[in-house]
């Protein structure tokens, strides 16, 4: 009798062919609004120069402290400028920032982690504690303490959104490459002579993406409210730029003469951070029980 | 205390190797010792099995072989080679040489890749140099030697059944040429059909490439049929060491005889009472003397609770540790005996 | 170790009739992994199913509990405890016979004990659930049943935790919790498979022995025929979600009619095969319920294959005494 398997069947026992996460994703009703949600809010700001309607100084001295109109739908401002305008400007800020602060948390909390991982004795112990130290900390308060300090440009608005959101980003990727550290592949790997690094970066990371991207996704929208609340109180972005958070300082201050003024910057806070809460946490779902 | 056999043409020598772990606080001093001053040799060619239940250190011990886990003393030698005192380059030639086949078949490989880059892995590190067709020739080439097929190549492992993945982790252990292959309880989680196309697998590729294999298993006909020579383990020890015709035709130890009388005989033939052993202790802190004591029928001799025996040879080949070896009829009666 | 249970006047505490296991899964689409499987258990049998992965054994023993992943259904049939039939009973109904008219145990002891109560207010529970009594008179009954499945010093021990015994202990914990009401049937799935070989004959010893005691009918689910033979009175042999031969244990080993049976047989290595031929390994392998053969589902395994196994699946015929579902079976007319 042969030892060759006969049937060639790709099915494996008991499994369905399984869509990539991408789909399941989308089949979620909750995630595929969440997601068009944030699609549009991106477009609309990277392509704020396409859609705005107006220029973003051009100046309606007749028209300070519109009402939501027609021509204005968020209204104007103190300068009769149109707010909507200002909204799809300031997103370009609030969003780069908010992007560029997650990519250095994610990469600088991902080698974190990913060193306290490896290295699981003292190093491991101290990485983890200086994390949950910084955790401790109320992040707005501390970035207000580091935005004094520092001054608040853009750059160092970015450098310390990053470092305030790394350590949570840190003890995630560690507990997810010590699962995958105790995984019979990775002494496979180690047996066949590759080195650290590779089995790392080939072997290692692949495995823990999904999670770090859902997990990605939550940092964009908590940078994008803590953006918002520096800026709200004069430490964040600084005029002549302006963001959401900006706006929302401007629509405040002046609320008596226009209710109009502040509520629509929240509400586009509001909807983005919502929408990118929704999204991680649907990728949480659809990447986590449904995987090993 | 090493295995005397001269003149056979050794592979790897294991000497002495220990591993202790000491979980807990330092201070608390519990140590598991789950593997304790063992030495075996391997000859060129041949199958070396390895025997135990859970706890034995069967596992423990193959990974040290491979380094995969440091000792806590002790060396192995890969012909020639000290493995735990070699440069990094050394290493790397080492691992070409020695691999292992896991007993998860879906643990040990990585989901997310496809059955062409777990295999074509080994390639990638090792020969760079090679183009990806010729990498895709050589993974063709494995394929078809564990009785794959190419459409398998695309594939997930779990889109494959678990005889399939214990296949392809058989080609990648395959893929550098290794003189030497562990196989650590490699067919215990696959079906009883599959498991013999792998066993028969198994040896026909030992014949083709000349390859040394050390058989990890709890499964005494299994290891019976794959190796020339076997060693039962016990709790971190070697108790028995032997030629399979010495140790299915002679056993002396009371735990061989315990493991062939729990070992289902073919259908039709009456199982004879055998020696059973008593209920293992839960603690596994270790009483002094002999470490098989708490569990073996002869068990309130005061020479085995005060002195540990050693490995002593009993005829050609053949060593036991153990006080008092004898054959599964005359430990019955005395521990009849005993007991009246 | 077997006693034949025609011996006995007994009653049948368990009868299957024609049962049938779907699962969907997804796009409208589910498989059956279990296609009509019909046996009775009499109080005292001991009954072996045994079968490789994906034959469906596993889970038909959970369907005869009502314990069916989420999106299993019992699709047909008739499953008849002591009479009453019980595959479409209210949840709460069939909650209550759980346990106590009819118990499994599972293969890993540690997933079945909870790890931080003791064994003591497991078992104690365990008889709770099924009988109204005071605190004192539990833990006493607790500490019988312990020392009835062999836990050494029971009285002492039954307030350790799970994980202070060794994993024979447990499983015999795990035992005293099942059959501490006395069910009517037992259900035995893979119950020894974790443990060593050296503690698993202790622990069907001892089983052997409550069930004779108290003259439960059970039911073992096995991959291991070697074990099934030594334990059980009858065997079957189950294959791609029905049974393809019945009958008594011995005789099925010794002389299997279907040629699967016989197959499984010789593919298994014994102690004292010859070492120096390959085993007569089976090719191919257990077909998945995604996709079954068409005609006889071992067809494509099968060396005694002709034309009509390829299209006609083969009805239940007796051949020495076997039920076996095969158009050529081995000992009967045919090739």
């Amino acid at each position: 009798m042969s030892n060759a398997p006969e049937v060639v069947s790709l099915e494996g026992p008991g499994l369905e062919r399984r869509e990539s996460a991408g789909w399941r994703l989308l089949r979620r009703p909750q995630a595929a609004l969440a997601g068009l949600v944030v699609g549009l809010i991106v477009a609309a700001t990277i392509g704020a120069p396409l859609f705005a309607p107006y220029a973003p100084t051009a100046t309606d001295y007749d028209r300070l402290f519109g009402a939501p109109s027609w021509a204005h739908p968020f209204g104007t401002d103190e300068l009769g400028r149109d707010i909507l305008t200002r909204v799809l400007y300031g997103g370009q800020t609030s969003l780069t920032v908010a992007a560029a602060a997650t990519a250095i948390a994610m990469l600088l909390g991902v080698v974190w982690g990913f060193v306290a991982a490896f290295r699981e004795g003292w190093i491991g112990e101290i990485l983890m504690r200086v994390a949950d130290t910084v955790m401790a900390l109320p992040v707005i308060l501390l970035g207000l303490v580091l935005v004094a300090a520092f001054g608040a440009s853009i750059l160092n608005l970015i450098i310390i959104l990053g470092l305030l959101f790394a350590p949570a980003t840190a003890r995630l990727a560690r507990s997810t490459l010590l699962v995958e550290l105790r995984s019979e592949y990775y002494v496979a790997a180690v047996s066949v002579g590759a080195s650290s690094w590779r089995i790392v970066a080939r072997e290692l990371l692949p495995n823990a993406l999904p999670v770090l991207l859902a997990r990605a996704s939550l940092v964009v929208a908590e940078a994008i409210f803590v953006e918002a609340s520096l800026s709200f109180v004069g430490l964040g972005v600084q005029p002549p730029e302006t963001s959401w958070g900006t706006l929302l300082n401007q629509g405040y201050s002046n609320l008596y003469s226009s209710y109009s003024y502040p509520i629509f910057p929240g509400i586009v806070i509001l909807v983005a951070v919502l929408a990118l809460n929704i999204l991680g946490d649907n990728l949480q779902k659809v990447l986590d029980p449904a995987r090993s | 205390m090493t295995v005397a056999d001269l003149d056979r043409d050794s592979l790897i020598t294991v000497e002495s190797i220990s591993r202790h772990f000491r979980p807990g606080r330092r201070r608390s001093g519990r140590v598991i010792r789950a593997v304790d001053d063992v030495s075996l040799e391997l000859a060129r060619g041949e199958t070396l099995g390895l025997v135990g239940e859970s706890g034995s250190g069967k596992s423990t011990l193959a990974r040290l072989l491979l380094r995969l886990d440091k000792p806590t003393s002790g060396r192995v030698v890969f012909d020639g080679t000290d493995v735990f005192a070699s440069t990094p380059s050394e290493l790397r030639r080492l691992r070409r040489e020695m691999q292992i086949v896991f007993q998860d078949p879906y643990a040990s490989l990585n989901r997310r890749k496809t059955v062409e880059q777990i295999i074509s892995f080994p390639l990638v590190v090792h020969e760079p140099s090679l183009g990806r067709a010729e990498r895709s020739r050589r993974v063709a080439e494995l394929l078809e030697l564990v009785g794959l097929r190419p459409e398998h190549a695309p594939a997930h492992p779990r889109h494959l059944s678990g005889g399939q993945c214990q296949r392809v982790s058989i080609a990648r252990a395959l893929a550098l040429h290794p003189r030497f292959v562990v196989l650590d309880e490699a067919v215990s989680a696959v079906d009883v059909s599959i498991q013999a196309q792998i066993l028969n697998l198994l040896r026909d590729l030992q014949q083709r490439f000349s390859l040394t294999y050390l058989f990890v298993t709890h499964d005494l006909a299994v290891v019976r049929y794959m190796a020339n020579t076997i060693a039962v383990m016990y709790l971190g020890r070697i108790v028995e060491l032997g030629s399979r015709e010495n140790l299915f035709e002679s056993p002396r130890h009371p735990y061989t005889h315990a493991l062939l009388a729990s070992s289902p005989p073919s259908p039709g033939v009456e199982q004879t009472a055998g020696v059973v052993l008593r209920e293992a202790p839960a603690s596994d802190t270790l009483a002094s003397g002999c470490r098989f004591n708490p569990r073996c029928p002869l068990g309130r001799r005061s020479v085995c609770q005060t002195v540990d025996p050693p490995l002593q040879t009993v005829a050609s080949g053949h060593q036991v540790a153990c006080h008092f070896p004898q054959s599964a009829e005359s430990l019955l009666a005395e521990a009849s005996r005993e007991a009246s | 170790m077997t006693v034949a249970a025609t011996d006995r006047l007994t009653e049948t505490v368990l009868a299957v009739r024609g049962l049938e296991v779907e699962i969907a899964v997804g796009h409208g689409a589910s498989i059956r992994p279990v296609r009509g499987v019909s046996f009775e258990v009499r109080s005292g049998q001991r009954t072996g199913i045994v079968g490789e992965s994906g034959s469906g054994k596993s889970l038909t023993a959970f369907s005869l509990m009502r314990l069916l992943p989420p999106r299993a259904r019992i699709a047909a049939g008739d499953v008849y405890l002591r009479g009453r039939e019980v595959s479409r009973l209210p949840e709460s109904e069939m909650a209550g016979l759980r346990g106590g008219k009819i118990s499994l145990i599972y293969q890993d002891p540690m997933s079945s004990l909870n790890p931080l109560q003791s064994v003591g207010y497991q078992v104690m529970e365990a008889i709770s659930a099924h009988d109204r009594v005071g605190r004192r008179e539990a833990r006493d009954r607790a500490i019988e049943l312990l020392r009835d499945v062999g836990l050494p010093q029971p009285e002492r021990r039954v307030d350790d935790y799970p994980h202070e015994f060794s994993g024979g202990m447990r499983q015999r914990v795990v035992i005293a919790m099942a059959i501490c009401a006395n069910p009517d049937v037992l259900i035995a799935d893979e119950p020894t498979t974790s443990l060593d070989v050296t503690t698993q004959a202790r622990i069907m010893d001892m089983l052997a022995q409550i069930v004779a005691e108290r003259q439960m009918g059970v039911i073992l689910i096995t991959h291991d025929l070697g074990l099934a033979a030594s334990f059980c009175d009858d065997i079957h042999v189950m294959y791609a979600g029905r049974f393809v031969e019945s009958g008594g244990a011995a005789s099925v080993l010794q002389h299997p009619t279907h040629p699967y049976s016989e197959a499984l047989l010789e593919s298994i290595c014994h102690l004292d095969r010859d070492v120096t031929t390959p085993i007569a390994a089976i090719g191919g392998q257990p077909p998945s319920p995604h996709e079954l053969p068409s005609g006889c589902p071992f067809h494509p395994r099968c060396a005694r294959a002709q034309d009509v196994c390829t299209s006609e699946a083969p009805g239940p015929v007796d051949v020495a005494g076997h039920m076996t579902e095969c158009h050529f079976p081995i000992g009967g007319e045919g090739p």
